[in-house]
C-alpha cells in the first residue's frame, strides 16, 4: 500500500513536471485522497435495506476479496451498488438485484464465515437461479470497483494526466498492471 | 430587452453564419478576419471554452454510475443519441440533444446525432482529419456514378493547407493518392501489436498499407493552444485546448477581430429574399427561450448548420419566402442523403509481446486506407467505390475471465494485462442515392413551430456487396500477422450512426441537377453559401470534417471578394 501510494505520488509529479507546473503538498493530498461521499461516515443507503446492503457488500467481497490490494469493501461497492437501485436500473433491474440480495440474506449467507460463503458461492454458481444472479451482479460490482478510487488506483493502474503516449516500453517500466 | 423595437439598421451586418460546429467556427474566422462584421447564429446554448467544460477533469470516481447513462436516460432521454459510434456518457451527455425535446420523424431507421450548442458537434467529433484526393473528386470520371464533384484536388489544396497550419493536424506522410499528404505535426506512435501488423500486411500485401491516424490532436503546443496530454478524454472538452474544436480555436479567433457578435438561443426558421435585388436579404429567427420571431439582415448568409439543419432551413425558406421554387430548380435539394456504413469487422487474440505494454492513452487507432476502386488495377467486379478499415491494438483488461470467475486469483489475472488483441472495424462509402432524402412535414411542428425533419433513406445493394468484403478483408489482415480466434462482426448499422451524414444540397457543375456551384454558391441564389455536410456531391470513405472546414475557409475566400466586386 506505502508502495503503491509512493509510485502514485511520483506519477503524478512527473505529468504535473510535463505540464509545467509545480504540485503543492496539499494539491498533492487532494489528488491522492479524492473526494466522494461514498467514503461518509454518515453515509446511509437510500434503497437498499440493512441485510441487503451486508449481502452486496459479502457478495462483492467474495468477487474481489481484499489481498495485498483492496477489495470490494474497501471501495465501497454495496453503496454503488445501492445507488444504482436508487437511479440507474429499470424497474425490473431493481426488482431483481433486490431479490437476488434477499434470497441470499434467507440463505443465512451473512452469517457465514468469509471461507464460507467462498464455498457456497463455488456450489451456489452452478445452481441456475445462482448462475443468473451472480453473472448480473458481477458486472455491476465490477463496474463499481473499478470506478472507485481504491480500484482504479490501487488494483489497476490509473495515470490521469499520461502527459505522452509511448506506445511499446518494457511492462515492468510502466507498472506491469492494467491501465485504468 | 425587445429586440423587435430595434431598427432595422441595429440587426443589420456585413454577413450572416448559421452554425458553430465545425463549419460555422470556420466561417466565423474568416468572414470576421476579412473584415465582415458578422452576425453567428448558434440554434442551441453557450459553451465557452474550459469553464463551460463541467467534467474535463473528473476521475472516474467522481462520475455518477460508473459513467453510465441510467436506463431512464437510454430510454426516454437519449434513446436515440446514446447508440451512437460515441457513447453518450456522463461526462459528455450535456453535449449531445435531448431527443425527448429535438423530434424528427424517421420514415426508415435513421440515427441522427445532434450536438446543439456553441461549437455544435466540434466538441465531441472524432477528430480524424484526412485530405481527400482525386481518388474522391474525380471518382465519376471513373465510375458515373452520380454527377462530377465541380472541383478537384488542385482546387482545394491551397484551403487543406490553410486549415490545417490553423488547427494543427499530427499526422505521418504516407505518401498515398487516396489521403494525400498535408502539413503535418510529428505523428503518434503505433504501440507494438499494431507495429507488428504493419510489418506483415507490408510483407504480405502489394495493395494496402497500415499507418497511424490523423487527428486534430496536437502533438506539440500550436497556435496558443496547449500539446495532447494522452488521456483521451476529448468529448469532455479539453482543458489544454488540444484538440480542435470551434470552442478552442476558430471562434476565438472570430472574437479576436472585434468583428463578430455570437448569437446563441437563435433557431433559424427561415431566409429571407428580396424580389426586388434578387438576393437573399436576411434570415427570421425564433428565440428558442423567448420564442419570440426577429429578422437580422446582411449581404451574404452562410449556412453552416450541418447536412440536415441547413437543408432544413432552405426547406423552409422554400415554402415560406423562395417565389417559385427558387433554391429547387434542380429538383434535389433534399435528396441523395449519404453517410458511410460500419460496424463490421474483425478482432484476434495474440500471444506475442507479453512483456512489452504501452503508456498513456492514445487520442487515435491506426487505419488501413481504402485499396478498392481507386485505379484500375484496384477494380473490384461485385461493388462501386470503397472503404478504409479502422484497427487498433490493446491488452486484455478487467474483461478478462470468464463471467462465473471470482476471488483473488481471479482479482489478480485482471488486475494484470492479457493477450495482445486487435481489432479492425471498416467504414464504407454510400452511393448518391435521389431517394435517400429528407423532407419537411409542414402539418408536424416542434416546440418552436418548426416543421419536424423526415428522414427517409436505406442502404443499397452497392453498399451490402461492399461489406463482404470489408469483413472479410478485415479477418484476412489478421490471419495473415498469426492472430488465433479470430471473430468476425457485422451489426446493424442504420444510416446516420456514423454521424457522417452528408447531401441534401449538393454541389456541381450544372444548375439542373445540382444546387451549389463549384464555390459553395446556390446556383438560384448567389449571395447564399452552404458549406457544411449538405454540400457534398459524393460521400467517400469516411471523416469529412477538414474538407468541410476547407470547402469553408475557401467559400468564404470568394465570397468576400465577390462581395467587394459588387457581384453578390
Amino acid at each position: 500500500m506505502e508502495a503503491e501510494s509512493i509510485n502514485r505520488r511520483e506519477a503524478i509529479k512527473r505529468s504535473a513536471a510535463l505540464l509545467g507546473f509545480t504540485v503543492s503538498t496539499p494539491l498533492l493530498t487532494a489528488l491522492l485522497n479524492g473526494c466522494s461521499s461514498l467514503y461518509d461516515e454518515t453515509w446511509k443507503p437510500s434503497s437498499l435495506s440493512v441485510d441487503q446492503l451486508q449481502a452486496a457488500e459479502d457478495l462483492a467481497e467474495v468477487i474481489f476479496p481484499r489481498t495485498e490490494t483492496p477489495g470490494a469493501k474497501d471501495a465501497k461497492v454495496e453503496r454503488f451498488i445501492d445507488i444504482l437501485v436508487d437511479g440507474y436500473f429499470s424497474s425490473e433491474e431493481k426488482e431483481f438485484m433486490l431479490s437476488g440480495l434477499d434470497g441470499l440474506a434467507d440463505d443465512n449467507f451473512t452469517g457465514m464465515s468469509f471461507e464460507e460463503q467462498n464455498e457456497f458461492v463455488k456450489k451456489w454458481i452452478h445452481q441456475p437461479e445462482g448462475e443468473i444472479f451472480f453473472r448480473f451482479f458481477k458486472q455491476f460490482a465490477s463496474l463499481g470497483f473499478f470506478s472507485s478510487e481504491p480500484g482504479a488506483t490501487q488494483v489497476l493502474n490509473y495515470q490521469p494526466i499520461p502527459g505522452y503516449y509511448s506506445g511499446c516500453e518494457a511492462l515492468d517500466a510502466v507498472g506491469g498492471r492494467t491501465w485504468r | 430587452m425587445n429586440l423587435n423595437i430595434k431598427s432595422r439598421n441595429q440587426r443589420r451586418y456585413d454577413a450572416i453564419v448559421v452554425g458553430t460546429g465545425i463549419s460555422g467556427g470556420w466561417a466565423a474566422k474568416e468572414l470576421t478576419e476579412k473584415g465582415l462584421n458578422t452576425l453567428v447564429l448558434e440554434r442551441g446554448r453557450m459553451v465557452r471554452h474550459i469553464e463551460d467544460y463541467p467534467t474535463m477533469m473528473k476521475h472516474p470516481w467522481e462520475l455518477p454510475y460508473g459513467n453510465r447513462l441510467t436506463h431512464e436516460e437510454r430510454t426516454e432521454t437519449y434513446p436515440i443519441q446514446s447508440r451512437t459510434a460515441y457513447a453518450v456518457t456522463q461526462d459528455t451527455k450535456h453535449f449531445f440533444v435531448k431527443d425527448s425535446e429535438n423530434p424528427y420523424i424517421q420514415n426508415k431507421p435513421f440515427l441522427w446525432t445532434r450536438g446543439y450548442q456553441v461549437g455544435g458537434r466540434s466538441l465531441t467529433w472524432g477528430r480524424w482529419a484526412y485530405r481527400r484526393g482525386d481518388t474522391d473528386f474525380a471518382v465519376y470520371e471513373r465510375d458515373g456514378i452520380g454527377i462530377d464533384w465541380p472541383i478537384r484536388y488542385a482546387d482545394i489544396k491551397p484551403w487543406y493547407d490553410h486549415v490545417e497550419s490553423f488547427i494543427g493536424v499530427s499526422g505521418n506522410r504516407d505518401g498515398l493518392p487516396q489521403i494525400p499528404d498535408g502539413i503535418f505535426l510529428p505523428p503518434w506512435e503505433m504501440n507494438c501489436i499494431e507495429n507488428h501488423v504493419k510489418e506483415k500486411i507490408a510483407e504480405h500485401y502489394t495493395d494496402r498499407q497500415l499507418t497511424i491516424g490523423r487527428t486534430a490532436n496536437i502533438t506539440r503546443a500550436h497556435n496558443g493552444r496547449g500539446q495532447c496530454m494522452a488521456r483521451n478524454l476529448c468529448r469532455r472538452g479539453c482543458p489544454y485546448g488540444a484538440y480542435f474544436s470551434s470552442n478552442s480555436s476558430t471562434l476565438p479567433a472570430a472574437e479576436a477581430t472585434g468583428n463578430m457578435t455570437l448569437r446563441p438561443h437563435s433557431i433559424v426558421h427561415t431566409i429571407l429574399y428580396d424580389k426586388e435585388t434578387k438576393r437573399a436579404s436576411g434570415v427570421r429567427i425564433v428565440d428558442a427561450e423567448s420564442k419570440e420571431s426577429i429578422d437580422y439582415y446582411a449581404d451574404v448568409i452562410f449556412l453552416c448548420a450541418s447536412a440536415l439543419g441547413s437543408t432544413s432551413i432552405l426547406l423552409n425558406s422554400l415554402k415560406h419566402t423562395f417565389p417559385d421554387g427558387l433554391g429547387n430548380s434542380s429538383g434535389e435539394l433534399g435528396h441523395n442523403l449519404m453517410d458511410n456504413h460500419f460496424e463490421i469487422g474483425a478482432s484476434g487474440v495474440h500471444d506475442g509481446f507479453k512483456d512489452r505494454y504501452f503508456y498513456g492513452r492514445r487520442p487515435v487507432d491506426v487505419l488501413v486506407p481504402q485499396f478498392q476502386n481507386i485505379s484500375p488495377e484496384t477494380e473490384r467486379a461485385n461493388y462501386r467505390r470503397g472503404f478504409s478499415t479502422y484497427g487498433w491494438g490493446g491488452r486484455q483488461s478487467t474483461g478478462q475471465g470468464g463471467p462465473l470467475e471470482f476471488g483473488a486469483e481471479f482479482k489478480d489475472n485482471i488486475s494484470t494485462p492479457g493477450n495482445w488483441t486487435m481489432t479492425f472495424l471498416a467504414f464504407g462509402e454510400s452511393l448518391p442515392n435521389h431517394d435517400n432524402r429528407v423532407y419537411l412535414d409542414h402539418d408536424n411542428t416542434d416546440q418552436w413551430g418548426l416543421p419536424k425533419l423526415v428522414i427517409d433513406m436505406e442502404w443499397g445493394d452497392n453498399e451490402m456487396e461492399m461489406r463482404k468484403e470489408m469483413e472479410s478483408s478485415s479477418a484476412e489482415m489478421l490471419e495473415i500477422s498469426g492472430f488465433r480466434n479470430i471473430s468476425t462482426f457485422n451489426n446493424e448499422s442504420p444510416p446516420g450512426l456514423s454521424i457522417h451524414e452528408m447531401g441534401t444540397a449538393r454541389m456541381g457543375r450544372d444548375p439542373r441537377t445540382s444546387v451549389l456551384n463549384r464555390w459553395n454558391q446556390m446556383h438560384d441564389i448567389p449571395n447564399i453559401f452552404v458549406t457544411d455536410g449538405a454540400c457534398m456531391t459524393s460521400n467517400g470513405w469516411g471523416n469529412p470534417s477538414l474538407t468541410y472546414m476547407a470547402l469553408t475557409a475557401r467559400a468564404c475566400d470568394y465570397a468576400v471578394k465577390e462581395l467587394k466586386k459588387g457581384n453578390l
